[in-house]
């Protein structure tokens, strides 16, 4: 809006003034014209009256002529010639007043004639009258002629008036014409003025408009000058032309510690630029600023000093710049300047960083370089030069290439060129020419450096002399490729080897399988010969059938080893460890491989150390390893003697058991030695004819020995006996893998055997009486223990706390009252009921020492059985508890327990269980494991939270295959674990009354009957009768899987 | 005196085992496979079975089975034979009903004494 009328006030203003002028011309030419008109209507108003007048004296003449022509009388006669004295002078007036019109001064012209000629008439009228005295008739001729004559004249008159009317009309049109423009000059006028009074407030106000806004914009300019030179970091101050101080902003004062008050006016350079760096000096008139005052120009200077009032200086970056004024002066100078202390430090620092690049570049063992972003190199170390023997000026760019082996060249340039093109570290490998004309092999590193922006500006590169690890490399991947080779091969000869003795031991299961049937019926018929052949008398044929049978049983004995063989190799053997008493099982084993001993009429001896103690492993084939060197030597052995000696050793930190099987036999050749432990080889094929055996044993105990960590060697000379050594670690951990590998074992089974459920310790010094104990009572749940003499009579009762002891009474050394009276005295031992087997009658002096009862020798087997019947452990007090959720399972355990006296509580779950064992502790559990709704693992956890049932124990009885996480989470806190699987069901029946007749004579009395030790003797009862699992692994499995 | 049901599929064992058992007096009946074994039993109501586990077609586990689930043979003992001692052949004989069990090769006294004993049982 505003500058609309800004661009159209100026001509606007213009054009009015020229209207108005215009305007102003046109009225004056108005007026005079309205002047002019109305005069000449005034002129013609003046003619018309001359015009009337002259009308009138020509009518006045007239009447007065007529009226002395009809009268005579001479009264009329002066009017007369009044009027015809005027008229010439009025003609002449008119004449005058008309000089301007043609027309009428031809008209008044022709008007003076008629006048004349009228007169004249009108004067013969009067003339004829005054002569003649005239008659009416004349008279009348006279009037009517002087009538017509003035007719004649008046109507000349009136066309006069009449012209001179229209000039009136047309000069009063004319006037008020002039007028109406007048009118509209003035309306024009006014217009006119009215516009350039508008415009001129209009341009007023725009005027007034723009000086507030350039007013408003100077002061915001002002505000915004000084807010950039407060803000600014940089210091800012103004000197006049003297040098004084003019401002000075708040950086300008932080920077020179200085206010402002205290500077103004004041001569900048005497306060803050007063010396050079140097430390000279600095006059003024040197001064840049100075300078830039005097020369009008600006400067910038980066490397002074600036000073503080506190006399601290730093370096400073300033600018100069003059400050001319309008005119062209120069009025003072503007400085800006900054502390430069921390850029003059990086610079330093960099110049410092670059110097020790260089010293370190030059100085390490590669040669290095450096390339722009292109990869086009610039620098190389000084070891470059040493080694190249080039200029800088032969390497720079890619002139370094001519140094790289030719056949290289083109590969290498590529690699690089690809690296730069994906901004990505280079490598390579390539031989560079030395001074010398030889090529080395160097191994290029080289890294893309950036900018902060990201640019690639940069490669850093080394080359590392690897000539000679190359030299060693190359060695090396022959030498390995050797080695894969022959590694491949031992791998592959591995693999055949294991496929092959897979093979075989699987081929081995199965033979033996498929041997034992016929095998079943070879030592079948040949028995049934045998019986027929001596129901009909012919027994001559006995022998020969003997033979048959003997020779069947072998091979079933032979059959059997390669399966536990097989078993081993096959990794299936598995180690079931236990605690038990050492010299207890020995004792065992002794008492069961005597009558082996006794036919080949040798003697067994015992030698064992007093402090044999327990041992941890496998009992079951611990008893079978020194059952075989027992009977081996037995067997090789007549009339001789045999020793079975033990002891504990701690070599290397490891308690050890040692046990020597000492036979006064053949003995062996080194030879034969050599082959003793292959299977399938005796020391003589003559001595397989001779001796039997199967040629396992030995190596079936071997790796048995092996397998627990120990071993088993021999020593022997031809004819002087043989010695075979057992080291078994006191404490199995693990077991110990045999080649193959043992890792996939699995539960071994436990031998068959007769399992007590009273435990008797016979005290006699007669081989027979301890045989007949053991021996006839097995079946019926008597476990005895033998002891020779009353000393180890008197131990084992102290150790294994027996239900029953049966003490004969003559005896060497310490004879049986003397014992009686120890057991007696002896807490721990006072309660066991003592049975005396006496051939003497002395019932009086038992009875006094507290002997239970009396059996006379020889011992009848009937009444030992009462006897036996009578003291076993008494019921009342012994409740068992089985979990088990097979009711058959259960119903069998029961019966068999409560035949043996027991009070057996039967639940079919753990949850159940818990609420049994709330209701009554039992003195022992039967646990299984898998059952529904809580089972065995959580029946146990739970019991074993609660203190006071934490020392029941607990015999698991599972057909499950443990794992070895399950079975170290009942590890420690079960007494045994029985594979259902293991046993026939009169076994685990037997297993079973034992455990439960150990554990509870074990919570009853705390002695420390290891659980194992009754086992003992049970399994060495089992023969090397090893029950054979490994043929039908899978249907066992599935057998054994829980219901 | 007892009739004793040998069931073998094994001609030789089955034989053998029947002759010996004859030469003690029992009367032997022979059954070649289990379900002539449970035919034989049915009809002959025998006082004592000794069966085979291992056989074709009809096994000794599923003719125990049978005898024990029918009221008139579930009386009948029944040891049984098998040809290995297989971890869990104890416990499927048990509870497929036998009343005793004996591992092959056959040690025939004590298979004797568990007839024996049965017998007795059954008699007394």
């Amino acid at each position: 809006m505003d500058q609309r009328i800004g661009k159209l006030a100026t001509p606007g203003v213009i054009l009015a003034l020229l209207v108005l002028l215009a305007n102003a011309w046109v009225a004056v030419r108005n007026t005079q014209k309205l002047r002019q008109r109305e005069e000449w209507v005034r002129h013609t108003q003046l003619v018309m009256t001359e015009l009337e007048q002259l009308r009138a004296g020509v009518s006045d003449a007239t009447t007065a002529q007529r009226g002395y022509l009809l009268t005579g009388d001479p009264s009329f006669l002066p009017p007369y010639a009044a009027a015809r004295e005027n008229y010439l002078g009025q003609l002449e007036q008119l004449s005058k007043l008309t000089s301007d019109d043609a027309e009428q001064q031809a008209r008044f012209a022709s008007l003076r004639r008629q006048l004349d000629a009228t007169f004249g008439v009108l004067d013969q009228g009067i003339t004829s009258r005054e002569a003649t005295g005239a008659t009416a008739a004349a008279r009348a001729g006279l009037v009517a002629r002087g009538r017509q004559a003035v007719a004649g004249v008046q109507r000349d008159i009136d066309a006069a008036r009449g012209h001179e009317q229209v000039l009136l009309n047309q000069r009063i049109d004319a006037s008020k014409a002039t007028y109406r423009a007048s009118l509209v000059s003035f309306a024009i006028a006014t217009a006119a003025a009215i516009t350039l009074v508008v415009l001129a407030y209009l341009l007023i106000r725009r005027d007034e408009a723009l000086r507030a806004r350039a007013l408003k914009e100077q002061t915001r300019l002002a505000q915004y000058n000084r807010l950039l030179v407060e803000s600014t970091g940089e210091g800012i101050y103004g000197v006049d032309l003297n040098g004084n101080c003019t401002f000075i902003n708040a950086a300008g004062e932080r920077i020179l510690g200085v206010k402002a008050a205290d500077v103004l006016d004041r001569h900048m350079h005497e306060i803050t630029h007063h010396h050079k760096p140097d430390g000279s000096p600095y006059p003024s008139h040197e001064c840049p600023i100075y300078q830039a005052a005097q020369g009008g120009k600006g400067c910038r200077i980066d490397d002074e000093l600036f000073f503080r009032p506190d006399g601290t200086s730093f370096p400073v970056e300033y600018s100069a710049f003059p400050i001319i004024n309008d005119a062209g002066n120069v009025e003072g100078v503007v400085i800006t300047f900054s502390d430069i202390t921390r850029r003059k430090r990086d610079e330093e620092a960099m110049l410092d960083s670059r110097e020790r690049f260089r010293t370190l570049a030059d100085n390490i063992p590669q040669l290095a370089w450096m390339a722009d972003g292109k990869g086009a190199i610039f620098w190389f170390n000084q070891r470059w030069f040493e080694y190249t023997g080039a200029t800088l000026e032969q390497g720079k760019g890619s002139g370094w290439t001519t140094a790289v082996q030719d056949e290289y060249v083109q590969g290498v340039t590529e690699r690089f060129n690809q690296c730069i093109e994906a901004g990505v570290p280079w490598e390579d490998t390539f031989p560079i020419r030395g001074r010398d004309g030889t090529f080395r092999w160097f191994l290029t590193r080289a890294i893309p450096i950036r900018n902060e922006n990201g640019k690639l500006t940069r490669w850093f590169g080394t080359n590392t002399d690897v000539t000679e690890q190359r030299h060693v490399e190359q060695a090396l991947r022959e030498s390995e490729e050797h080695l894969l080779k022959a590694k491949q091969e031992a791998e592959a000869a591995r693999e055949q080897a294991e496929a092959a003795n897979t093979a075989k031991s699987q081929f081995l299961a199965n033979m033996s399988h498929e041997l034992r049937t016929p095998l079943n019926a070879v030592i079948m018929y040949s028995e049934l010969l045998q019986e027929e052949a001596e129901d009909k008398g012919v027994s001559e044929f006995v022998p020969d059938l003997e033979k048959i049978r003997a020779g069947g049983k072998h091979l079933l004995a032979l059959v059997n080893g390669v399966l536990d063989l097989s078993k081993i190799e096959a990794g299936r053997m598995e180690l079931y460890l236990e605690t038990f008493d050492v010299e207890a099982m020995i004792r065992d084993v002794a008492a069961t491989v005597q009558p082996l001993i006794a036919k080949n009429a040798n003697a067994l001896e015992l030698k064992l150390a007093s402090d044999l103690g327990a041992m941890h492993a496998d009992l079951t084939k611990v008893r079978q390893v020194l059952f075989n060197l027992l009977s081996n030597a037995s067997k090789f052995t007549h009339d001789g003697q045999i020793t079975l000696a033990a002891h504990s050793e701690d070599p290397d930190g490891v308690p050890t058991v040692v046990f020597h099987v000492v036979d006064s036999g053949i003995g062996m050749t080194g030879e034969q030695l050599d082959r003793l432990f292959q299977p399938f080889t005796q020391a003589d094929a003559s001595t397989t004819r001779k001796y039997g055996g199967t040629g396992l044993g030995l190596v079936i105990s071997r790796r048995f020995c092996q397998m627990m960590g120990g071993d088993i060697t021999v020593q022997s000379e031809p004819g002087e006996g043989s010695t075979f050594t057992v080291r078994l670690p006191a404490r199995v951990t693990k077991p110990v893998p045999v080649e193959p590998t043992a890792a996939n074992a699995r539960a071994a089974p436990a031998g068959e055997g007769q399992r007590p459920t009273i435990l008797v310790l016979v005290i006699d010094d007669d081989p027979a009486v301890r045989d007949i104990v053991t021996r006839s009572f097995g079946e019926e749940g008597v476990y005895a223990v033998a002891a020779a003499d009353g000393e180890e009579g008197l131990r084992l009762a102290s150790q294994l706390r027996p239900d029953l002891i049966l003490l004969d009474v003559l005896m060497p050394k310490m004879d049986g009252w003397a014992v009686l009276n120890r057991l007696k005295s002896d807490s721990e031992t006072a309660e066991i009921p003592v049975v005396m087997l006496t051939i003497t009658s002395n019932k009086e002096m038992g009875y006094l020492l507290g002997a239970a009862e009396y059996l006379p020798k020889p011992v009848d087997r009937e009444r030992l059985a009462t006897v036996l019947r009578r003291y076993r452990p008494a019921a009342g007090a012994r409740d068992v508890l089985v979990i088990e959720d097979d009711p058959a399972t259960r119903d069998v355990l029961r019966r068999s327990l409560e035949r043996q006296g027991w009070a057996v509580t039967e639940v079919a779950n753990g949850q159940v269980g818990l609420d049994a064992v709330r209701q009554r502790p039992p003195v022992l559990i039967l646990l299984d494991l898998m059952m529904p709704e809580m089972d065995g693992f959580e029946f146990l956890a739970q019991l074993r939270q609660n203190v006071a049932w934490d020392s029941i124990p607990v015999v698991v009885l599972t057909s499950k295959d443990l794992s070895p996480e399950e079975r170290a989470a009942l590890s420690g806190k079960v007494e045994r674990i029985l594979q259902k699987g293991a046993y026939s069901r009169e076994a685990l029946l037997r297993e079973v009354r034992k455990i439960v007749a150990e554990c509870a004579r074990k919570v009853g009395g705390g002695g420390a009957i290891p659980a194992a030790a009754a086992g003992a003797a049970a399994d060495a009862c089992a023969e090397a009768n090893v029950p054979d699992e490994s043929v039908d692994a899978a249907s066992d499995i599935a057998a054994a899987g829980e219901r | 005196m007892p009739r004793i049901l040998v069931v073998e599929d094994n001609e030789e064992n089955r034989d053998s085992l029947a002759r010996r058992l004859q030469r003690r007096g029992f009367e032997v009946l022979l059954a070649a496979d289990g379900r002539a074994g449970v035919e034989t039993t049915k009809a002959e109501h025998p006082d004592l079975v000794l069966m085979d586990m291992n056989m074709p077609e009809v096994n000794g586990w599923e003719a125990t089975r049978q005898l024990k689930a029918d009221p008139a043979t579930n009386d009948v003992p029944v040891i049984a034979l098998t040809a290995h001692a297989m971890a869990g052949d104890k416990e499927r004989a048990l509870a497929a009903g036998c009343a005793d069990y004996h591992t092959k090769p056959i040690e025939f006294p004590k298979l004797m004494g568990q007839i024996e004993f049965l017998l007795q049982g059954k008699g007394s």
